[in-house]
């Protein structure tokens, strides 16, 4: 493996209702993060974001938010229709070919122009999902019952705009940009299958199949950043990853709420941080998407390659 | 520079979602058709109902369509207390994950307890209230009832016509906000002002101004208010009618260089499309309300001057 590590990060104020548009808020994490690392956008490879046109209700609202970049003369340039953590992995991807020496991974949201709750229903099945009517609450609370965590109902993180970007370099390029840059010591990703009544939902086997991918006890991590909108899910993690809880665990500031698309790479972010910072010296970063935590990712990063 | 207040506008998104059937669903569909649900047989003691067209775990091709009574037993439930517009009750009731006997998935609902909480939890016997109507979609089935209550259906012949696709609207609300410069520029639109930005890099005016300049990346701060008049620089003409059209064609799109700005915006062109060309000099025609929005401008019609020289619009052809 490539040695890669995640060398600056940087994110917008979190808020109910953002003034900024989708250019505004790429341009302000872009520019600072570039401006944090002394970088210029032609000294970076490639670019990759994560963010969803449904949040917006327009195509390609991902494209122009390109402008926010500097994107002429045209860049190599990429995008997920996900949380920006999966944008991460696509650059990481790209990093371990040799082709490139860094990428910067960018992701924004704005669920306050949307319904939420009623456009996660989406997500499920077009025959026989979507039809009934099914929102983001049914699907937590179904998957809260099957998992015995219930109880007096659903606790979910408040929603906000905001937008995340973080820097990833190969290397002596690592070196040179940070001094004590997070290195990706593992990383995996997966899913579970799509259809909600095939899956125990009280249970994450992907999930389970990447923890072991990552060698996850191996590592010893003293600090993990977990992304789960719902308080059940969180304590799904937990039991999942068999983290206890003397464990610190989401201490970062990005943990009070949730920016649809963007959470999950500020975890990432916040576990790199926590590394970079010489706080800890491994850490674990975790994102999630899809309904009832059908795909998660795990990232380890290490204060060395 | 005062900051006005982001411009915010509700949207409303509908499209009707069409999905071309293969044959397992095409019988299942047909199935709820008839008031009836059918599964696809997975493997020796597999029953996966709604069907898939794979096997989850070996990706084998399905095809073996197996009749099932309907009825099942509740094993998960979520209570809906204060059902919502997008719901498909609206009384209370509880989404569920049913498993239907012969089962081995379970298969997602709703179940109509008659507003009794206690009673939708897991264990419930329950089975299949249809509608009256029946079009081949999963509402055919309205709900899941207990299954001590009395229920009968009228059940469609077979050989009634098939289905051969789904027509799945989708319907989602939004509120707009058009974020800080574009909330300006639209503003000031309504006051019969056009402002584009300079961009600190290339120093060229661009139009409709964004949030930030798309070739540094850099925001643009400087305004610059450029003329209500200029130059078409492509154009063409629109001789049909279709939905939301603003004015009656024969009329004509162009892209429109105004004086000042380094950036032609889109708007439209009304009369005469057999003299149009490129170069010919147009200016905006507003309307008489203030409106913060392109439609502020109604229409751009063509100016009495001579056309303008080819080296002041060379480099937008």
């Amino acid at each position: 493996m490539r040695p890669v590590a995640l060398v600056g990060f940087s994110h917008s104020e979190l808020q109910p209702e953002s003034p900024l548009d989708e250019v505004e808020l790429t341009q302000q994490v872009c520019s600072s993060l570039r401006d944090k690392l002394g970088l210029k956008q032609q000294d970076i490879d490639l670019v990759v974001s994560g963010s969803c046109d449904f949040l917006s209700g327009r195509p390609f609202v991902f494209i122009s938010a390109l402008d926010g970049l500097g994107a002429v003369p045209p860049i190599d340039e990429s995008h997920v229709e996900m949380d920006g953590a999966f944008a991460l992995y696509e650059a990481w991807v790209r990093l371990q070919s040799g082709e490139i020496d860094c990428a910067l991974v960018y992701a924004f949201g704005r669920s306050s122009q949307a319904n939420l709750n009623r456009l996660l229903g989406l997500q499920s099945d077009p025959h026989w999902g979507a039809p009934l009517g099914l929102d983001e609450q049914a699907i937590a609370g179904l998957q809260a019952s099957a998992a015995g965590l219930l109880g007096a109902g659903l606790e979910r993180l408040p929603e906000a705009d905001g937008a995340a970007a973080v820097l990833l370099a190969a290397g002596d390029r690592a070196r040179q940009l940070c001094p004590r840059p997070a290195w990706i010591r593992a990383i995996d990703h997966r899913i579970d299958r799509s259809e909600l009544g095939q899956r125990n939902l009280g249970q994450l086997p992907a999930l389970e199949r990447s923890a072991e991918a990552v060698s996850l006890s191996s590592h010893q991590v003293e600090y993990a950043e977990l992304h789960a909108v719902f308080t059940h899910q969180r304590q799904m993690l937990k039991t999942t990853l068999g983290l206890g809880d003397e464990l610190p665990t989401n201490q970062g500031k990005t943990s009070a709420f949730d920016a649809f698309m963007v959470s999950g790479l500020m975890h990432l972010g916040e576990a790199a941080e926590a590394v970079m910072q010489g706080r800890v010296k491994r850490s674990l970063g975790h994102a999630s998407a899809g309904p009832a935590l059908q795909q998660n990712l795990l990232c380890v990063f290490g204060d060395s390659p | 520079m005062g900051e006005p207040a982001g411009l915010t506008q509700p949207y409303r998104l509908e499209y009707v979602y069409k999905r071309g059937l293969g044959p397992v669903l095409n019988a299942f569909f047909n199935g709820l058709k008839r008031a009836q649900l059918l599964g696809v047989r997975g493997g020796e003691n597999e029953i996966f109902c709604p069907p898939s067209e794979y096997h989850p775990e070996s990706a084998e091709s399905l095809t073996e369509m197996v009749e099932l009574t309907g009825a099942g037993e509740i094993v998960h439930a979520f209570w809906i207390a204060q059902p919502l517009a997008h719901h498909p009750s609206k009384t209370p009731f509880a989404f569920a994950l049913i498993r239907l006997d012969q089962c081995s998935s379970h298969f997602l609902h709703i179940v109509d307890t008659g507003g009794d909480e206690s009673l939708a939890c897991a264990g419930l016997r329950v089975r299949p209230r249809w509608a009256d109507e029946r079009i081949g979609s999963i509402r055919d089935l309205e709900s899941f009832v207990p299954e001590s209550v009395d229920q009968s259906c009228v059940v469609m012949p077979e050989g009634d016509e098939l289905l051969e696709r789904l027509n799945i609207p989708v319907s989602l609300e939004y509120q707009v906000r058009a974020g800080r410069v574009q909330s300006r520029f639209l503003h000031q639109l309504s006051e019969r002002k056009i402002i584009g930005r300079r961009s600190p890099a290339s120093q060229k005016v661009l139009l409709p101004p964004r949030g930030a300049c798309p070739q540094s990346g850099e925001l643009c701060a400087a305004e610059v208010e450029v003329s209500d008049s200029g130059t078409v620089v492509a154009f063409t003409v629109v001789r049909i009618d279709f939905p939301g059209q603003q004015l009656k064609p024969p009329y004509a799109c162009a892209s429109v260089l105004l004086d000042g700005a380094d950036q032609p915006i889109l708007h439209l062109l009304k009369g005469l499309p057999g003299s149009l060309r490129i170069g010919m000099r147009v200016v905006a025609v507003w309307r008489d309300e203030a409106l913060a929005s392109m439609q502020a401008i109604d229409y751009f019609c063509a100016l009495d001057e001579a056309d303008a020289a080819a080296d002041t619009y060379a480099e937008h052809l």
